[in-house]
């Protein structure tokens, strides 16, 4: 596993005493782009342990504290983020505290192609870890800034999931069916990532129930860029749809936008002239 | 592209069987097998942080998940769809880094010193933690502390004492010869049970199956030896 250099800005600072700092571990799969990292709390934050998921991509494990100084306050005691580099491009942060989530922007960034050099099976099973030490105060919970939790109906959920993969189920016949782009080409593989990523994104939305997924839906976006075999507007509107669907009460209108160019794609006609989302 | 199609084809021969080979399946390029991965990685951490895991035991898992995965590639992406993989290996695999994690539990190991009547004495290896049981306190005696399952260290008297001595005897009573000759090895002589196995030329499974066999009798017996000498002295009163 490599080892990656503490960042400066998270470094211990002299003023302050060894009990208000903690160490924070993370680490970090380029070839899947999930982050996670552990807190080692002082002795003294003991409390209860309580799972929290923001959205369907993010999840965090808090201390409510019961002993010591930082008594009747919530610690974050470790996290796990998927798509962390995509969504961090994408400007779609994680519910991270400030301080965490620069050094996870900073960690990804750095080790983001830092596999791609590996041989394939090397390059999966890749992991990169980095130590750096944080003030306890910068880990606690502050619900000032938190926003309130999105969540969608499981109707929408389900109806949203069934257009992506229906999309993505004719977009692979249409490639089968017209030969182009050709197999092997770099849009052909283009295309499988894209396709893949939205399944998962789909499956990803169908299983957290009502939660968004923004790292899953970052990496879909992220995925289309570069050239999928759709007309611009098509595109344009698939872009569209991608970015509302991280807001549960649109679903309704991605999954009609959606089933609008799957409806277009099968019949192999002129692209659409209007949509939901228009 | 070639080196990357070569190096695919490499990685899939790494087992051979009829049912990875080329001529059966025809190999997944690049880009698929990369799609499939990555979402089997990031399946598998959904799955084994939704159980309740923590996030770097779950990254453990990922890992073991991956190695299985690896074996026979063209095969799994066959047969499987990420999810449906990542659900099945994640509880196989989950299973086994919970054997191992109370396996290394089993092999700490710490020294005790021993006072056999000469000036220094000396030191033997003794375990401090039980192989998927409750950690051992310090102080000799594990074996009655294994035994009773007291919860705390029994004083040198009181493992002098007769009752004791007439407490351990009905606990080996009832266990079997092999199982009290594993539980006298490990609990009473401070090997491990890898150790044991090695030396008994049997699967470390099947030691750990019958030492938690032979504890579960032996803490059955001393509660209910425990339990009759509560009702004595209240009889007795």
């Amino acid at each position: 596993m490599n080892q990656h250099q503490p960042h400066p800005s998270a470094q211990h600072d002299p003023q302050v005493g060894p009990a208000t700092m903690a160490r924070l571990v993370l680490r970090y799969r380029p070839a899947a782009d999930v982050l996670i990292g552990a807190i080692e709390l002082p002795t003294t934050a003991n409390g209860t342990e309580r799972v929290e998921q923001p959205d369907a991509d993010t999840r965090l494990y808090w201390r409510d504290v019961n002993d010591g100084p930082l008594t009747g306050q919530a610690v974050l005691q470790s996290f796990e983020i998927i798509h962390a580099h995509t969504r961090w491009q994408q400007h779609r942060d994680p519910a991270l505290p400030a301080v965490l989530c620069e050094a996870g922007r900073q960690f990804t960034d750095h080790e983001h192609h830092q596999h791609l050099g590996l041989p394939l099976a090397a390059r999966y099973t890749a992991r990169t870890e980095s130590t750096l030490t944080v003030p306890l105060h910068a880990l606690t919970r502050d619900r000032s800034n938190e926003e309130p939790l999105e969540q969608g109906s499981r109707r929408d959920a389900v109806r949203v999931t069934r257009a992506l993969d229906r999309f993505a189920e004719a977009l692979e016949a249409q490639q089968s069916r017209t030969g182009s782009p050709r197999t092997g080409s770099l849009e052909h593989q283009r295309t499988i990532t894209f396709c893949s990523s939205v399944r998962e994104l789909g499956a990803t939305i169908l299983d957290h129930h009502t939660l968004a997924a923004p790292g899953s839906s970052a990496a879909a976006r992220s995925a289309l860029r570069g050239g999928v075999p759709l007309g611009s507007p098509d595109r344009d509107t698939l872009r569209l749809a991608l970015t509302h669907i991280d807001r549960p009460d649109r679903w309704g209108l991605v999954a009609a936008a959606l089933e609008q160019l799957t409806s277009s794609l099968i019949a192999t006609s002129a692209p659409t002239k209007g949509t939901p989302l228009d | 592209m070639l080196r990357s199609v070569q190096l695919t084809a490499i990685h899939h021969s790494q087992k051979e069987s009829p049912a990875n080979t080329a001529t059966h399946f025809p190999l997944p390029t690049p880009a698929e097998e990369t799609a499939y991965i990555t979402r089997l990685i990031r399946e598998v951490t959904r799955i084994a942080g939704a159980k309740g895991r923590n996030p770097f035991d779950t990254d453990d898992i990922v890992q073991g998940v991956l190695e299985r995965f690896l074996t026979d590639v063209p095969r799994f992406m066959r047969d499987y769809t990420p999810k449906r993989f990542a659900r099945e290996a994640t509880s196989q695999v989950a299973v086994t880094f919970d054997r191992k994690e109370r396996v290394q539990r089993s092999e700490g190991v710490r020294l005790r010193h021993i006072d056999d009547g000469s000036p220094e004495g000396y030191s033997t290896k003794a375990r401090s933690y039980a192989s998927g049981s409750e950690p051992i306190l310090d102080g000799d005696g594990e074996l009655l502390d294994t035994a009773a399952d007291c919860g705390e260290a029994l004083d040198d008297a009181v493992v002098e004492s007769a009752h004791t001595r007439a407490m351990l005897g009905a606990c080996l009573q009832n266990l079997s010869p092999r199982q009290r000759e594993f539980l006298m090895m490990v609990d009473g002589y401070g090997f491990t049970v890898v150790e044991v196995a090695e030396l008994v030329a049997l699967r470390r499974e099947t030691v750990s199956r019958e030492l938690s066999k032979a504890r579960h009798l032996a803490q059955k017996a001393a509660r209910q030896i425990a339990g009759s000498g509560n009702d004595k002295g209240v009889d007795a009163s």
